[in-house]
């Protein structure tokens, strides 16, 4: 029989442990980060540099928790003065008006640290809190009162104020955010950190002329939060954080399926015994103007015409002009595109992260239900994303091939190879290991002419065809016209000598002299 | 440039007779801009600090001064309070009627609507003043020619 009394007792030691509630962030993909979101009654530190969107943070957290019942308090102390706030935190769409003056209100303290000492401003906290009883309660900024203390040689009163400060706000059962300036240097040392459950540091990241926002959670107690630096961005819905971990944690296991997808090529599909595996990431390589997009773009719109919806997205080429050379092969995107079950994503800002790259595209397939997506092309991606994400490149097209396939998604990707005429290389990532099947295609020269033919290189899931064969691209696509070329040794370096004797026809008419 | 434009002044006028109706003035006086800004004071520096608000109230004043000269001769004090305003207005508004409340406070609430927007400033006002009638042209956001 089980002694509830026995320290080893772990059904006893289960039943007995306080649940910690997690309070939401309001700021997506924040929670994921934290491990659920904000422990209840935690003191927390949101610390960062100026314009890191600290002040953001805390207001994004303050209108996701306020209310009438439990409201937000917000002190501003010798900084922003709240009216300020009002002016420029109402441009975000979370913030909402309704709220003000009875779910969150604002203190301004700045008049009284200016005038008094600590202990009043303690004093002061204390009777507001008491007053209106709040559920969360900001402190902004928190830094200026502790450089204040500083700047005096009153140490002992600053270690007072923040034990005060703590105990009180902790006993009285607020979940407590103090907002500070810092710069990474000043965090050794600070006793705040010490006492502080949690801290959040923010900080903007320059590398050439790309700067990116990063969140880290130094400190949580009670929780596994995800360790490591976080991309953020601040647009019009205020914060969002983007995990390092992104797709992983919510990979789904699917059930492996022998489905093959069509290409929209039926010769392709034999060749890949049956069309490319569901679930598969396929990585069309080739030289410019081979016909790898309009490969890729067959393969959405064969999907397309077996009512499975898709995603493209493309870097170096905008939507209108991608349809239209669709168009040119008799593919209509136009209507797909319309009716809500192809989205094309335009990403090309220039200081993405392969994480917001990954949101994009497991939003638009949430909201299409997509099962074939194109990436058209590998190298325009990496050029859209900020220089200091392009040393992790490989690892983060991992990461998001990973979880995109895991979300059932058949992924189709293309890039660009430089073409020579002594091997054939597949691509200059190193990154045929994060593929299930390779298909190349490639110039070679045959009679005078430029003519192009594809292998299958690879297939994780089965066995295929190790044939070359010869296409065209015509107002249909990739077409391919031949079969297995018997005539020719070396056709994979780009110069075949001729070894048969089969009479030809070009495939593609000569210029007459 | 002004920010008392018509809409604003209507307003303000009937937030000073809406206030003058909800506590009565204790000596038979036209209705002032007094009781409005009693009220408004301690909310605004909440927001905005004492020193804000004093600010605020001094260029509303000086705005407003360009219309009504004698408005200049008020004093502020160092918490926004107008120390002379009573004796002033007692003094010089004898045939313009509630003139220089309404102007004075017009620009108040201008300035405030440049700065938060229109939307949160009737909400703080009406924190204040939840019975206020919202039949004005300001609060509805008709537009004049």
């Amino acid at each position: 029989m089980n002694n509830p009394t026995d320290p080893e007792n772990k059904s006893a030691k289960g039943s007995s442990k306080v649940t910690i509630r997690q309070l939401p962030t309001g700021v997506r993909g924040l929670d994921e980060i934290l491990g659920g979101g904000i422990p209840e009654f935690s003191f927390i530190v949101i610390a960062a540099p100026p314009g890191s969107g600290k002040t953001t943070l805390a207001h994004q957290i303050a209108f996701a928790n306020a209310t009438v019942e439990r409201p937000a308090l917000y002190f501003t102390v010798l900084g922003e003065p709240a009216i300020k706030m009002l002016r420029y935190q109402q441009q975000y769409t979370f913030f909402d008006e309704s709220k003000l003056g009875t779910a969150i209100r604002f203190v301004n303290l700045s008049d009284m640290a200016m005038e008094s000492d600590l202990p009043a401003v303690l004093a002061e906290i204390v009777r507001q809190v008491t007053a209106v009883n709040p559920g969360i309660v900001v402190v902004d900024s928190f830094r200026t009162v502790m450089r204040q203390a500083v700047a005096s040689g009153n140490q002992m009163e600053m270690q007072t104020f923040i034990q005060g400060l703590t105990q009180f706000l902790t006993s009285w059962q607020a979940t407590t955010f103090l907002v500070g300036e810092y710069h990474a240097e000043e965090m050794r040392g600070d006793p705040l950190f010490t006492v502080a459950d949690g801290l959040f540091w923010l900080s903007q990241v320059t590398e050439r002329n790309s700067v990116v926002r990063k969140l880290q959670i130094i400190k949580l107690r009670g929780q596994a939060s995800v360790p490591g630096l976080h991309t953020i961005r601040i647009s019009d819905s205020g914060l969002q954080a983007f995990s390092r971990t992104l797709g992983f944690t919510k990979r789904k296991e699917t059930a492996k399926r022998q489905r093959r997808l069509s290409t929209g090529i039926s010769e392709l599909d034999e060749m890949l015994g049956g069309g490319i595996p569901e679930g598969d990431h396929c990585l069309i390589a080739g030289t410019s103007g081979t016909g790898k997009s309009a490969l890729a773009t067959q393969f959405i719109a064969s999907g397309l015409r077996d009512g499975e919806p898709a995603i493209i997205a493309i870097f170096e080429e905008r939507p209108q002009g991608y349809m239209a050379r669709a168009a040119n092969f008799g593919l209509d995107l136009h209507t797909p595109r319309e009716q809500g079950t192809l989205e094309i994503l335009y990403l090309r800002p220039l200081d993405l992260s392969v994480d917001e790259t990954m949101q994009e595209i497991l939003d638009a397939v949430e909201r299409t239900g997509a099962k074939r997506l194109v990436i058209d092309s590998l190298v325009g991606f990496e050029m859209a994303l900020a220089p200091g994400f392009r040393e992790d490149f490989r690892e983060s097209l991992y990461r998001m091939i990973i979880a995109l396939t895991g979300a059932g998604v058949t992924i189709v990707s293309t890039v660009e190879v430089e073409e020579n005429f002594t091997s054939m290389p597949l691509s200059h990532y190193a990154i045929s290991f994060l593929t299930d099947d390779v298909i190349r295609m490639r110039y070679v020269e045959i009679d005078g002419q430029l003519r192009k033919v594809m292998v299958v290189i690879k297939m994780r899931g089965g066995n295929h065809s190790k044939d070359i064969r010869e296409y065209v691209i015509t107002d249909k696509g990739v077409v391919v016209i031949g079969p297995r070329q018997t005539d020719y040794t070396g056709l994979i370096t780009g110069i075949p000598v001729r070894t048969g004797r089969t009479y030809e026809v070009s495939p593609e008419p000569k210029a007459s002299q | 440039m002004s920010h008392a434009t018509p809409e604003l002044r209507c307003f303000a006028g009937s937030l000073i007779r809406h206030e003058a109706l909800v506590n009565p003035p204790s000596s038979p006086q036209r209705a002032s801009v007094l009781p409005v800004l009693d009220k408004l004071r301690p909310l605004l520096a909440t927001f905005m600090g004492q020193t804000g608000y004093h600010a605020l109230i001094l260029r509303a004043t000086m705005m407003a001064s360009e219309e009504v000269p004698w408005l200049s001769h008020v004093e502020i004090a160092t918490d926004g309070r107008l120390k002379d305003y009573a004796e002033l207005s007692a003094k010089h508004e004898t045939d313009e009627g509630d003139n220089g409340c309404q102007v004075l406070l017009a620009h108040l609430t201008g300035l405030l609507e440049a700065f938060i927007g229109k939307v949160l400033t009737l909400r703080l006002i009406n924190d204040l003043w939840p019975d206020l009638s919202k039949n004005d042209d300001f609060t509805q956001g008709n537009e004049h020619e």
